[in-house]
């Protein structure tokens, strides 16, 4: 009887301990959703910047905002050529939150860029579907959203967000 | 035969009660030492807890709400010694409509202001943000019904209710992190962080090259539609208790917290709308006489001391010009409350200052 007790509580302790694990080892921290890629780097919101940043070399401009509090760090802007990407301090290091091309001398892997027109944006993302949002086109995805915001007919800034 | 050999059912259930209650008092008295008592670092977490006291003390006429752009923003002090208005911040660190809602709908069990001042910038956010900020709003709220719904409306999907009820659950983790002050404020006696909720900063940082990032076009300029519900909760629960809503935005617009054009439309159909006075106050910095060089701690995203007292003086006059709100330093209760609130935050400013130099 006594032995069987002890098993029980072994094993209920094991399947904490593995319930413990997957909680604190979910969210991996893999890109996922539609990415950026200057040159060979990949950059994608929701992972870790510090690697990205430093792969990508000096930047042209950075900035700093400190954030609503005391506790939570700061927010950096990183500017590079054509684009500039967005950090926020997470769990443990920052973390890429917002990625914006400026100009057309960068584009999307599927060959968008700014300047170009709406509808040639929208046939460039092939069989994907964008909500539109005005006269932007979101394309949602895994935590992130790929935004072309338009105006006029034409892609005048294109943003990847993660989303909350 | 002994007597609990005659009654062993009842004996058997006092030692029950009696284990529980052992059990109990040591994971109370565990829970209150492992609470992060907000003095040393994050003293934003004293601001919900701090009304408490205040409200016990004397009334106010006007309640200002919102995030850290009110905070760091107004000064009661000094809108007591220049026009004798009683008033509190009731901000906190990245305050989002839902706290502010139930933190006012909280207040309003203790006092009926005749305005209440809400800054806009918040109304950005759609979605519950950071648990860090959750609690530094939520911890410290007595509770009530308006504690339940503000928890239940600002959870992240990652936390849990009960966690909020033992907070033990949430903080078990810091028991590494103590220090001597866990300890003595576990049961009270906690020193004020703030001044009638003016979180007081006294360094002087002015912003350097990098403050002129560009600005990012919005992707959707629309403020979040559960944002604007919570707007028009907090607009008819003041119509509803005959308190005058005033908006405003702060008149900080670093690129972190950028105020943007869009919103402000928004914001400006609003109030007129409902009938509601709203005042931008960034292009009203000259006005003000906010210089950054000299009135921010932390390259323009938030005032210093001198700018918001600056900004005090400036809306101080609109409040009572512009919306009556009345005179109380002929009043001996105000009088005798404020004159050691404005004592206290010389004290204060004094002894940063000192520690600044």
């Amino acid at each position: 009887m006594k032995k069987n007790l002890i098993r029980v509580i072994a094993c209920v302790l094991v399947a904490l301990t593995l319930l413990a694990c997957a909680v604190a080892c979910g969210g991996g921290s893999g890109a996922s959703g539609y990415v950026f890629k200057s040159g060979d780097v990949t950059v994608a919101v929701n992972t870790p910047a510090e690697d990205t940043i430093s792969k990508l070399g000096t930047p042209k401009n950075y900035g700093e905002s400190p954030s609503c509090g005391e506790f939570d760090g700061t927010d950096k802007v990183y500017t590079y050529a054509g684009f500039r990407v967005y950090t926020e301090p997470g769990k443990s290091a920052d973390v890429i939150n917002k990625i914006e091309l400026t100009d057309d001398s960068v584009k999307t892997p599927e060959g968008v860029y700014v300047g170009m027109s709406a509808e040639d944006a929208k046939a460039a993302m092939k069989s994907a579907t964008p909500t539109e949002r005005g006269e932007s086109l979101v394309y949602a995805a895994d935590g992130m959203e790929l935004n072309f915001i338009c105006r006029d007919g034409y892609v005048t800034s294109i943003q990847y967000i993660a989303k909350k | 035969m002994n007597r609990n050999a005659k009654h062993p059912r009842l004996t058997r259930a006092l030692c029950i009660l009696v284990a529980v209650l052992i059990l109990g008092g040591a994971l109370a008295v565990f829970d209150r030492i492992l609470m992060p008592k907000y003095i040393t670092t994050s003293r934003e977490g004293s601001l919900t807890e701090e009304y408490y006291a205040a409200v016990a003390e004397t009334n106010h006429d006007v309640l200002f709400i919102g995030d850290c752009e009110v905070y760091e923003s107004f000064v009661p002090a000094t809108l007591w010694e220049e026009y004798g208005i009683s008033s509190y911040v009731r901000g906190g660190a990245q305050q989002l409509v839902w706290h502010s809602y139930y933190l006012l709908e909280d207040a309003l069990r203790y006092e009926t202001p005749k305005a209440v001042v809400y800054n806009v910038l918040a109304l950005k956010y759609g979605t519950p943000q950071k648990e860090g900020y959750n609690r530094l709003n939520l911890d410290g709220m007595a509770w009530s019904a308006s504690k339940v719904d503000a928890i239940r409306a600002s959870m992240t999907e990652e936390e849990s209710f009960v966690s909020y009820v033992f907070p033990l659950l949430r903080y078990h983790g810091r028991w590494d992190e103590l220090t001597a002050e866990d300890f003595r404020y576990a049961f009270g006696g906690k020193p004020a962080e703030t001044d009638s909720g003016y979180l007081m900063q006294t360094a002087v940082v002015p912003p350097d090259a990098d403050a002129d990032q560009p600005i990012s076009p919005l992707a959707d300029p629309t403020l979040p539609a559960t944002a604007m519900a919570y707007l028009d909760k907090m607009e008819a629960l003041c119509r509803e208790r005959g308190i005058e809503l005033i908006l405003i935005k702060a008149p900080t617009d670093s690129w972190g917290y950028h105020w943007y054009d869009e919103w402000d439309e928004q914001i400006v159909d609003y109030a007129e709308a409902h009938g509601l006075t709203y005042y931008n106050l960034i292009p009203k910095s000259d006005e003000i006489g906010l210089d950054m060089t000299t009135d921010t701690y932390d390259k323009g995203v938030h005032l210093n001391a001198s700018g918001a007292e600056k900004l005090s003086r400036y809306f101080g006059a609109i409040l009572q010009e512009r919306h009556e709100i009345p005179d109380r330093r002929g009043d001996n209760l105000f009088a005798t409350v404020w004159a050691r609130r404005v004592d206290s935050y010389y004290q204060r400013k004094d002894d940063m200052m000192k520690g600044n130099s």
